[in-house]
């Protein structure tokens, strides 16, 4: 199951599912939950002085799900520079941009579940 | 029949006039230009529309909350934005809603934002003076693709499918042969008659293949470096997605070793992924 995060609402994407019932100030329900936010209710929320609200977060991936994704994407990377010549320093530039990328992702890693 | 020069200046020619239709957009425009300009006065214009304004906040976030922490308002964001880089995002606004149909439109716009935000960390990085310069031609670089995209749709159709492959040719070439001009061309054109400075319309002119005298050699520099970053990081364009000879050159002349791309690359990777959230 997702689980629920708080977010901006104005750098909210469209599509996102609100998990949460949304109210005004005075407890009035705006958005019955669950519903997905569009362009309009965006809007409509904004002006309503609404700046965060709770979606579900689909975007969790398992352990071993970014292990994968990382060997893909350094293989990506290896891919992107074979344009340019073989030399030592093409090889310590990819050096670097690998290692750039497994302690972004090593990071991240750790707080998967 | 293929288009040749006099058929790209014509279209280009129209093109350059923005239809600007929305009343807002107009006034935010001359508001930036007008010597007087005010911070107070450009966000009370840009709050006349909200989408324009919605827009404005997600970029300011993108490009700046992970130095400064979250925008909340618009005033907040042009302080922060700046008037060129605001005018830039305006205009872009303009362009990219009226293409946004277009193939490669989305990936253009992530990858434009990832190179203003390298080219951000590396003018810091390098302590030159032109941080929001560098930031802002970081978000027009490519503006000369919007026409291309735009205009000639089928050509970038065909050089969509074969971005990744070994046959895959640098756009700026195959644009030269097919065009006889680049989109680094048309972006520097288009840069000129939007009114902006040539310390950002210059840099934009010799992206891929700098001669040895430049005017803004060093924010040129920085552009391509920034730029090639983007491309290895995976926010390349996608009718080419391979880094080019020009960067390893590009490091040379800003004097970046080993030591500044480890420091570079993890501060770019860190802050993309504000800019990935916020693009979704």
């Amino acid at each position: 199951m997702s689980r629920m995060i708080k977010i901006d609402l104005e750098a909210a994407p469209e599509g996102v599912v609100i998990a949460q019932d949304i109210k005004d100030n005075l407890g009035r329900l705006l958005v019955k939950s669950p519903r997905a936010l569009d362009a309009d209710l965006k809007r409509v929320l904004l002006l309503r002085g609404i700046r965060e609200v709770l979606v579900q977060d689909n975007s969790r991936k398992s352990r071993e799900e970014l292990d994968m994704m990382l060997e893909k994407e350094k293989e990506s990377v290896r891919k992107r520079f074979s344009k340019l010549s073989d030399s030592p320093e093409k090889e310590q530039i990819i050096r670097l941009f690998v290692q750039a990328l497994e302690e972004y992702a090593g990071e991240q890693n750790l707080k998967a579940p | 029949m293929e288009p040749d020069l006099t058929d790209i200046s014509r279209r280009l020619k129209k093109y350059g006039a923005l239809p600007v239709a929305s009343p807002v957009v107009r006034d935010v425009l001359r508001s930036i230009d007008r010597e007087s300009a005010s911070f107070e006065q450009t966000a009370t214009q840009i709050e006349r529309d909200p989408d324009l304004s919605l827009q404005i906040l997600r970029s300011a976030n993108s490009l700046t909350s992970s130095f400064t922490g979250r925008v909340h308002t618009v005033l907040q964001a042009v302080k922060l934005l700046g008037f060129s880089t605001t005018k830039a995002l305006v205009l872009s606004a303009v362009l990219l809603d009226r293409s946004k149909v277009h193939a490669g439109i989305p990936e253009l716009w992530s990858h434009s934002q990832i190179v203003s935000l390298n080219a951000r960390i590396l003018a810091r990085h390098l302590g030159f003076p032109w941080e929001e310069e560098a930031r802002t031609a970081g978000l027009l670089h490519d503006i000369g693709k919007v026409f291309f995209y735009e205009e000639f749709p089928e050509f970038y159709q065909q050089a969509f499918q074969l971005g990744d492959s070994p046959q895959a040719v640098p756009d700026w070439k195959r644009e030269r042969e097919v065009f006889g001009v680049d989109h680094s061309f048309v972006g520097n054109r288009l840069i000129q008659e939007f009114g902006m400075p040539r310390i950002l319309s210059d840099p934009v002119l010799f992206l891929h293949d700098p001669p040895a005298e430049l005017l803004f050699p060093q924010l040129t520099q920085v552009l391509i470096v920034a730029d090639q970053m983007a491309v290895a990081m995976g926010f390349g364009s996608p009718e080419f997605e391979f880094v080019e000879p020009v960067f390893v050159d590009a490091l040379h002349r800003l004097g970046l070793g080993a030591g500044d791309l480890k420091i570079l690359l993890a501060e770019a990777h860190s802050r993309s992924a504000m800019v990935e959230i916020l693009s979704l």
